[in-house]
């Protein structure tokens, strides 16, 4: 085995190295873990630095049963993404105790390129792997400092640069793995997901208050591309959970009876792309009726366009929806008009009262009527509504007066029920923000909202918002401008700062582009792409035979370019000596390979007398040119190698 | 100072006769300022030429016949008492001469060789804490027998690579063979050989030699000879770079005998056999011809 040299410098890029492929985890584990990590090599880089004796055997051992220990303790298992990540997190710094052989220095490098893959167990964003990319080369610096390499590459310098071309020659293998390996549908690690990583987001129960709690998170939902007429702001209701039922502080999804929704006839098609970030949920969010339905989606009777399994990955879907205020015209049926008039069976009798004052004209009017009501009366639009007390819609109509999407929406349905006219509550997001740099709208949690769907007997399912009749702005420019800036989450108020914007559009669009084009390369996109090259490619078998040549050519290639190293640039003597030789070797004077140029003159001098004169006089030329100091004469060369004609005889 | 060898070979071959081509290596390697090896079967004239050379070049001259009892004071010297001083006086050993000729270098113990070798390569002795230089110029020309012969204790390679060259001469062809039996006594001959060359002209010529011009071309293919050495699968030890070193030196001083200022690659292949010969270690004796510096020059190419 390979006794290692005592090269202090390798320890300590051994140690960066292996703190670069730590570090990504920082952040997801216990706090103890993280210290644990830097102090152990903290204390490497020390004893290095200060020569300390080595650590014995058995400390060693204990400190590493005691991190197992410690791991089982937190996780209760040793498996799984997170305390298997831990454990190896906590044992390979040992390593660095114990570096006696070249092997030991390889075992400690591969198990820190396994703790660098690990963290895309955990994250595949952008920035992770760029920080892989550079974890990765630091740790190919490290390798250069090992094994026979060692004393060929002691200056920091030329490591960096031997890294660097390592780096280069793999990305032609890399592309070519990323572009034909077979893909699995679905992540190839089928971790379960950690219990406590739920993803809020709109579900098919809102309590009051509900919506206002989403309003403070700017987490992405869902990216829009339009493919022709962008549609204006104030039209954009992303549709999301139905909601019928009311036990007067909630509202519920019942389930449904099977309906067949009408499809919507002769409308004027919009399109869009839409790329929806991984949620517990299966809503689509699709903007009115859709036309067609997407891939494994399916459309309820309410029009809530759900996907067949929730969305646990990124998913891109293309959807055509037609666009109005109105769904698709269909004859209410007997479940909708017992489920869309239905009240608790007491309470709110102040708004029972004024309904009833409304009774008797048409839908349309008591619509109206109730809209006017909020616009007269007085209403504000509030993220800090007051709380409210059991009279949920009462305390609000008539007490407190100020209320969020949700309390409007509540208390509209609320009325136009108690008078009479079929409604239900409609929760999704409205609105966005446009990213011109990527040209895409984003929708995030803050765009959440709720609105309500009357059914007008001629027109079918309408939809009304209640908050417009309140805070017009809150749809035409967006919930920063709806609220006063106090109330505004931090997140949204940033957005004002234009730099801020900027950055924050840039990096979003960088990351959507990410997504897209890496993340999103799944089964289809490979097979769209492969068929387009060529239909042959465009199975498991082709892909396999396809990446075994390329991978073979691509090794061809490089191992050409390592072994044959660029020639300098070769000699107009030579070059002319060569042609001398090729009409030499015409009329069968062919000079050996290891024929020195005299030699060989006089050779050929000997068996062609006649040529003698000729071949020596160039010959001497020849060999002033490339043997001698100022003897040159490369014009006169060139004229006695051109005018030379020797024929056979 | 204008210093030509020509009177030297010229002498020289009068006594060796019909071995122009090795004569003029042993001058080669005299001029490159290296040791030579002479290895060949006994009475072809391996000593009649080393003392050739010391006569004709005006060197002060000692033998040391090898044997395997010799010990390294026999090389060397001893400290021997001495009465009237009343101390101990240093009598030099045979080493302090400016030409040497270790006979039959392979019949003495490895200590013996080594003490020689040691002066070879560091051209100064140290004996009894005292360190004491050799005279200039230091020249050892080393005979052995075949290595397959009894009675030999075969050098290492490590002591090998310290001869820039080894040579052998042969036995001589019919004509030389009848005018070296109708000839003089070469004892006789040698007695009465003349100077040709003073020590400052010997010095000058060295100086000369390793002024020649090489040229880029030509590092080259000494490079590509080197290369082709250590990568072929058919030895297992390349040429060291100290025999690139040598080999250049030697190259150098074959062309200045030529009357040239420049190096040809064809001078690199004259002087290669006797330099590579006994550096090269054939890995599989099977697979390789007799000539293995003869091989690597055929399968290099002259860039």
């Amino acid at each position: 085995m390979t006794r290692l040299p005592a090269l202090t410098h390798q320890r300590y890029w051994l140690s960066a190295a292996l703190l670069a492929c730590a570090a990504p985890h920082f952040a997801r584990m216990p706090l103890w873990i993280s210290l644990f990590v830097l102090l152990l090599l903290g204390w490497n880089v020390l004893q290095t630095a200060a020569r300390l004796p080595a650590m014995p055997r058995w400390l060693l051992w204990g400190i590493a049963l005691a991190a197992a220990a410690g791991v089982l303790a937190q996780f209760h298992t040793i498996t799984g993404r997170l305390a298997g990540t831990a454990l190896l997190l906590t044992l390979a710094p040992l390593k660095l105790f114990e570096l006696k052989t070249v092997r030991d220095e390889v075992v400690l490098l591969l198990s820190s390129t396994f703790l660098l893959l690990s963290q895309f167990l955990f994250s595949e964003s952008m920035g992770s792997a760029a920080w892989a990319i550079f974890a990765f080369w630091l740790l190919l610096l490290a390798w250069t400092g090992c094994q026979e390499f060692a004393s060929l590459a002691r200056h920091p310098r030329q490591r960096v640069r031997w890294a660097g071309r390592l780096m280069l020659q793999a990305l032609p293998l890399m592309l070519l793995l990323f572009v034909l390996f077979p893909r699995i549908p679905g992540p190839i690690w089928g971790l379960p997901p950690d219990k406590n990583s739920s993803i809020s987001g709109l579900s098919d129960h809102m309590t009051i208050g509900n919506i206002a709690d989403l309003i403070l998170s700017d987490a992405a939902v869902f990216r829009v591309q339009f493919h022709g007429s962008i549609p204006p702001l104030q039209q954009m209701y992303w549709r999301g959970p139905v909601l019928w039922d009311f036990d007067g502080r909630s509202w519920t999804a019942p389930p449904l009876p099977s309906m067949r929704p009408a499809l919507p006839q002769n409308a004027q098609p919009l399109r869009y792309t839409t790329t929806l970030e991984p949620q517990e949920s299966r809503w689509l969010f699709a903007m009115g009726a859709p036309l067609a339905l997407p891939p494994d989606s399916r459309l309820t009777g309410d029009y809530q366009l759900l996907y067949s399994k929730p969305l646990k990955q990124r998913t891109r879907l293309e959807i055509s929806s037609a666009v109005g205020d109105t769904l698709p015209f269909a004859p209410l049926s007997d479940w909708e008009e017992q489920h869309a008039l239905a009240l608790p069976q007491d309470g709110n009798l102040l708004a029972r009262q004024l309904a009833a004052s409304w009774k008797g004209s048409s839908p349309r009017r008591i619509v109206a009527r109730a809209l006017n009501f909020f616009a007269t009366q007085g209403f504000s639009y509030t993220l800090t509504p007051p709380r409210l007390g059991p009279d949920t819609v009462d305390d609000f109509l008539f007490r407190s007066k100020q209320g969020f999407c949700e309390h409007y929406a509540s208390a509209f349905v609320f009325l136009m029920r108690a008078a009479g006219v079929p409604a239900r509550i409609v929760t999704g997001y409205q609105g966005g923000e446009y990213n011109p740099l990527g040209q895409y709208w984003l929708i995030r949690q803050s765009d959440a909202h709720a609105w309500a769907e009357v059914y007008f007997p001629d027109q079918g399912w309408t939809r009304v918002d209640p908050t417009s009749a309140v805070a017009l702005e809150r749809l035409t420019a967006g919930i920063g401008h709806a609220v006063p800036a106090s109330q505004l989450p931090a997140v949204l108020t940033e957005l004002d700062s234009s730099w801020l914007k900027r950055s924050r559009l840039t990096w979003d669009m960088l990351n959507t582009r990410w997504n897209q084009w890496i993340l999103g390369y799944d089964q289809n996109r490979q097979l769209d792409l492969l068929k387009r090259l060529h239909p042959m490619l465009a199975s498991w078998q082709g892909m396999i035979a396809a990446l075994t040549v390329a991978l073979m050519l691509t090794t061809l290639v490089l191992a050409r370019q390592i072994l044959h190293r660029p020639r300098p640039p070769e000699d107009p003597a030579q070059r002319l000596y060569r042609t001398f030789c090729r009409k030499l070797s015409a009329i069968k004077l062919e000079r050996r390979a290891g024929e020195g140029p005299a030699d060989f003159a006089a050779r050929a001098g000997r068996l062609r007398p006649d040529l003698a004169a000729d071949i020596q006089a160039i010959t001497s030329l020849y060999i002033g040119l490339r043997y001698r100091t100022g003897a040159g004469d490369l014009p006169t060369l060139r004229q006695r190698i051109r005018t030379f004609r020797p024929r056979a005889i | 100072m204008t210093v030509t060898l020509q009177p030297v070979l010229a002498q020289l071959n009068s006594v060796i006769l019909g071995k122009e081509p090795s004569v003029r290596l042993a001058v080669t390697c005299l001029l490159a300022q290296g040791h030579l090896l002479i290895e060949d079967l006994p009475g072809v004239g391996k000593t009649t030429l080393s003392h050739a050379i010391a006569q004709t070049l005006g060197l002060s001259y000692q033998r040391i016949q090898f044997t395997s009892d010799l010990l390294p004071a026999d090389i060397l010297g001893v400290a021997v008492f001495d009465r009237q001083q009343g101390g101990f006086q240093f009598q030099p050993g045979p080493i302090f001469a400016q030409l040497i000729l270790a006979d039959e270098i392979n019949r003495a113990t490895p200590k013996a060789q080594s003490a020689l070798l040691e002066a070879m390569e560091e051209r100064q002795v140290t004996t009894e804490g005292k360190t004491r230089p050799l005279p200039e110029p230091f020249f050892v020309i080393a005979t052995q027998n075949p290595s397959h012969q009894i009675g030999t204790y075969p050098l290492p390679e490590s002591q090998l690579d310290r001869f820039l060259m080894r040579i052998s001469l042969g036995f001589p062809s019919p004509e030389a063979e009848r005018e070296l039996l109708r000839g003089m006594d070469r004892r006789v001959m040698l007695q009465q050989l003349p100077a040709q060359l003073s020590a400052d002209e010997l010095k000058t010529a060295q100086q000369a030699a390793r002024a020649v011009h090489v040229s880029n071309a030509l590092l080259d293919y000494l490079q590509a000879l080197l290369r082709q050495s250590r990568q072929s699968e058919f030895f297992s030890l390349g040429l060291s770079p100290r025999a690139g070193l040598g080999l250049l030196h030697a190259a150098q001083a074959w062309a200045w005998l030529d009357g040239r200022d420049h190096v040809l690659p064809e001078d690199v292949q004259s002087v290669f056999p006797a330099i590579a010969g006994h550096r090269l270690m054939v890995a599989d004796a099977g697979k390789m011809s007799a000539q293995p510096a003869g091989w690597i020059l055929e399968q290099t190419p002259i860039p």
